[in-house]
């Protein structure tokens, strides 16, 4: 008889400080909402974290929403997260942050991109885009902390509209208390981008950053 | 995440992989030495995974990868692998072991010689297929034992140790995941990889084996219930069923997905229920079960889709503790249809419990219900310069929509949506010409199918020669974007490329086409609208079974190809010339064009150039921005 060497354990309480810390990842297919989740994932695993993800795939990509549930810490086992557990709501559209409204936690933070993109659906006239106020207003009855952020003007100032998302990490790593040092996210940026486009990046998350201090202090 | 991490020769390194690729690079410690497979989510990943590694590998670690016509011929290569002793694993999603299936129920009354491992990648809520068909069943029904891993670590692991299992019993063994595991990553250590080099052996034959005459069938089966009896030995003792001891009489019984939601409901309840995780779906360790149960009050079983555990836990209870109260699917506290999430099992265990959950699931959901009343619906669409909305476009003009459209399964199927609206059946694949045959008879319209050139290869001929034999009368559109895309964009036969990276050999389907004795095949460009809709209306005035061939690569490839070209895309402008008809997001549509406020516009950075939308407008007042700025 074969002697199955599989570990009885297979999930181990692997030792880490932090035990649970989940981040919601939303957008539109194409928006580089999977390069944010994979560059906090990233630098998730080098702090020496536990990380699970869970990700769409297939027939809804298409231009299609995506979303990406990022898990962090020892206590996390399965790949999605609890309904109004999200530590944090991360949106690169303002429509997506909504349509996953139910995972945030309402004493979590909400850093929505406030960029519209217009899905095809609109063009045959069924429903319109609602409006960038009502969509904040809705997110502030599931959500204390809201941080609404036009990270594509901001991307576009550090000199690549794609680098929205990166804008978006700059100013979760100032909102957010995340289990993940600064230098760390930096680092995992580095690593992901190609390496004449870090610059830019490293600009557009400087700006994203500064835009959530200062967006902080006014609140 | 990515290929270089899969093919990592760093044993002991932990990297962070996607549930596939770690299910994958377990079957190449487990040195596998021919895989197989036909591309379906979710089981894409690994035998993308396999193609690359396998060419990758080449040199250091040496095994044979196809993609294969279909998923019955993915099952017999790798059974003709394991019947000449060697290693072999085959891949598809659950639908695909239907297509598998006639070969599977005969082939377990031959037995594994090399280890044979079959992946059937589950499908729970139907995120990317027809149904959510729960292939546990398989074990029952085909005799063959079945292993499922419930996290990324124990995928890798259980791929890794697959083979030998088959090969102790000298079965097959099916390797069951589902969506949420697939496409789950997360941390895995990895082991040794493997370094060996290919060497080809001889046939050891054996008739009484190999040859299931009704004698030998006979035989077979006898043979196959002592294999099982063992399996059922070794699900017994095995430490891949394992009990995590709590203080209370309450159990819970789980498996697959099952099991991490029930560890977090476990972890947010706070409960001191011990808990019994199945990972040998079949055979079941009954005694195991039986002993779980003979100790406790109440038992809560949490598994995804068919109440599989749960029947056999009632019928095992009836001996080993007829008075426990069994709660799960049959009890109506869990649901029969869909994949868990976290809080349905929190909800299903409070409710088993008599208790409420922590978390008002339920008034979150209908508040979240609400404010989304608002939001414009996002669902997958054609990618712009997609070479199918033309072909659709020109199907509908060719018909004036007046017709009956059977489908098939791939990218197309999204042409059942407005404004297209031409795909009116859609079951299997291949289902669109079969299905035609029946309705030529019974409906007095035009019949103008579609099905995709993958599509075609697998499930289509036989179809297609139903209706030359019969004189059935449609027009069948293949729409030949020179891929598999829906599923990743895998070649196929009329592709003419292979797994990993190799020449094969190109089958133009208009050659399979003729040679079926199909006597009108045209072959046609579908961006060249005219021309399209012109060679349709041809097709359908023929009085029998018509061809055509809708030849234009899919635009995620043309993109691909002229990005690595250095070719910079021309993309099309809307000029002052445009009246608002708004005719081409009416009657046409692209993720291009966009409304704002009641003026067109053409968002640049999607344009893929296809000029379609030009031949669309009626007024001309879509152009070429080239052409424009007179260049
Ligand atoms: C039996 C079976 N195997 C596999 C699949 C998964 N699948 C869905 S569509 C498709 C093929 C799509 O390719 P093609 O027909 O060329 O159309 P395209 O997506 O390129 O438009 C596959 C493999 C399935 N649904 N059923
Ligand atoms: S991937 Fe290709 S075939 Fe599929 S929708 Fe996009 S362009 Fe069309
Ligand atoms: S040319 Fe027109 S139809 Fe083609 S991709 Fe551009 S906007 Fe879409």
């Amino acid at each position: 008889m074969a002697t199955i060497s599989v570990d009885k354990t297979t999930i181990e309480d692997k030792e880490d400080v932090v035990e649970e810390f989940n981040i919601f990842v939303s957008g539109v297919g194409g928006q580089g909402a999977l390069t944010a989740a994979g560059i906090i994932a990233r630098a998730a695993k080098n702090a020496g974290h536990n990380v699970l993800a869970a990700e769409t795939h297939g027939m809804a990509q298409r231009g299609g929403s995506v979303s990406v549930h990022l898990r962090i810490g020892s206590k996390v086992y399965a790949p999605l997260i609890p309904l109004g557990r999200a530590h944090v709501l991360f949106s690169l559209e303002p429509v997506e942050a909504v349509r996953y409204i139910e995972y945030a936690s309402k004493d979590g933070v909400a850093i929505v991109n406030t960029k519209p993109l217009v899905p095809p659906s609109v063009n045959l006239g069924s429903l319109s885009y609602p409006s960038i106020e009502q969509i904040a207003e809705i997110i502030k009855k599931f959500v204390d902390k809201v941080i609404m952020i036009d990270a594509y003007e901001l991307a576009v100032e550090a000199g690549n509209p794609l680098t929205n998302n990166v804008v978006m990490l700059g100013a979760m790593s100032h909102a957010v208390n995340l289990p993940i040092t600064i230098e760390e996210l930096k680092k995992s940026i580095e690593a992901t981008v190609p390496e004449k486009a870090i610059e830019v990046n490293m600009k557009a998350f400087q700006l994203g950053y500064d835009y959530a201090e200062k967006y902080m202090r006014e609140l | 995440m990515s290929l270089r991490d899969v093919v990592k020769d760093n044993p002991g390194e932990e990297v962070f992989l996607l549930g596939n690729e770690a299910i994958a690079r377990g079957f190449i410690e487990g040195k596998l030495k021919v895989g197989s497979a036909y591309p379906g989510t979710p089981s894409s990943e690994i035998t993308d995974t396999l193609a690359q590694a396998c060419g990758k590998l080449r040199g250091r670690y040496d095994f044979m990868f196809e993609y294969s016509t279909n998923e019955k011929v993915a099952f017999e290569v790798a059974a003709g692998a394991s019947m000449a002793g060697q290693r072999a694993v085959t891949i598809m999603k659950h639908v695909g072991v239907n297509v598998a299936a006639d070969s599977l129920f005969s082939f377990v009354y031959m037995g594994a010689k090399g280890g044979f491992v079959l992946v059937s990648a589950d499908d729970p809520s139907s995120h990317s297929s027809q149904n959510e068909q729960d292939n546990r069943w398989y074990g029952k029904s085909a005799y063959i034992p079945i292993i499922e891993p419930s996290t990324v670590q124990e995928g890798y692991n259980l791929a890794k140790e697959s083979f030998e299992i088959s090969e102790t019993l000298q079965l097959p063994v099916m390797f069951r995941t589902v969506t949420r595991l697939s496409h789950a990553s997360g941390i895995i250590r990895l082991g040794e990889l493997p370094e060996e080099t290919f060497k080809k052996v001889r046939f050891d034959k054996d008739p009484r084996e190999f040859v299931l005459v009704p004698a030998h069938a006979r035989l077979g089966k006898l043979k196959l219930l002592k294999k099982m009896k063992k399996a059922r030995e070794m699900a017994e003792k095995s430490n891949l069923n394992f009990i995590i001891e709590g203080d209370s009489k309450v159990g819970i019984l789980t498996g697959g997905a099952g099991y991490t939601y029930a560890l977090e409901a476990i972890k947010y309840m706070d409960l001191d229920a011990s808990v019994l995780k199945i990972t040998t779906m079949n055979p079941l360790p009954e005694n195991k079960m039986a002993d779980f149960m003979a100790g406790l009050d109440k038992l809560i079983v949490v598994e995804e889709l068919d109440p599989y555990l749960e029947w056999h836990a009632k019928a095992i209870a009836k001996d080993a503790n007829p008075d426990i109260e069994i709660h799960g699917k049959l009890s109506g506290d869990f649901p029969m249809e869909f994949e868990y999430t976290a809080d349905v099992v929190e909800k299903g265990i409070a409710s088993s419990l008599g208790i409420s959950p922590k978390v008002d699931f339920d008034s979150l959901l209908s508040k979240s219900e609400e404010v989304k009343k608002i939001l414009p619906p996002r669902p997958p669409v054609l990618c712009p310069g997609c070479p199918h909305t033309a072909s659709f476009f020109a199907i509908k003009r060719a018909t004036g929509g007046d017709a009956v459209y059977p489908s098939d399964i791939g990218c197309y199927t999204l042409g059942v949506n407005p404004p297209l609206s031409t795909v009116d059946i859609t079951l299997c694949m291949g289902g669109g010409a079969g299905t035609a045959n029946g309705l030529s008879y019974v409906l007095d319209q035009d019949i103008i199918v579609t099905v995709g050139d993958s599509t075609f290869f697998h499930a289509c001929i036989p179809a297609l020669i139903d209706a030359v034999y019969n004189n059935n009368k449609f027009v069948l559109v293949v729409l030949d974007n020179r891929t598999t895309a829906m599923t990743g964009h895998q070649p196929h036969p009329g592709t003419g490329e292979k797994a990993c990276g190799q020449i094969g050999k190109f089958i133009p389907i208009e050659d399979v086409v003729k040679g079926l004795g199909v006597d009108f095949v045209e072959v046609v460009n579908p961006y060249n609208l005219d021309k399209m809709t012109e060679v349709i209306e041809r097709a359908k005035a023929h009085d029998r079974v018509a061809v055509v061939v809708a030849r234009r690569a899919c635009a995620i490839l043309w993109n691909r190809e002229r990005k690595a070209k250095g070719i910079k895309i021309k993309p099309f402008v809307v000029t002052e010339n445009c009246n608002r008809c708004l005719t081409c997001v009416t009657d046409f549509t692209c993720p291009a064009l966009v409304l704002v406020g009641d003026q067109i516009q053409i968002d640049e950075s999607l344009c893929a150039g296809c000029g379609v939308c030009f031949q669309v407008c009626p007024s001309g007042a879509i152009v070429s921005k080239a052409t424009m700025e007179g260049r």
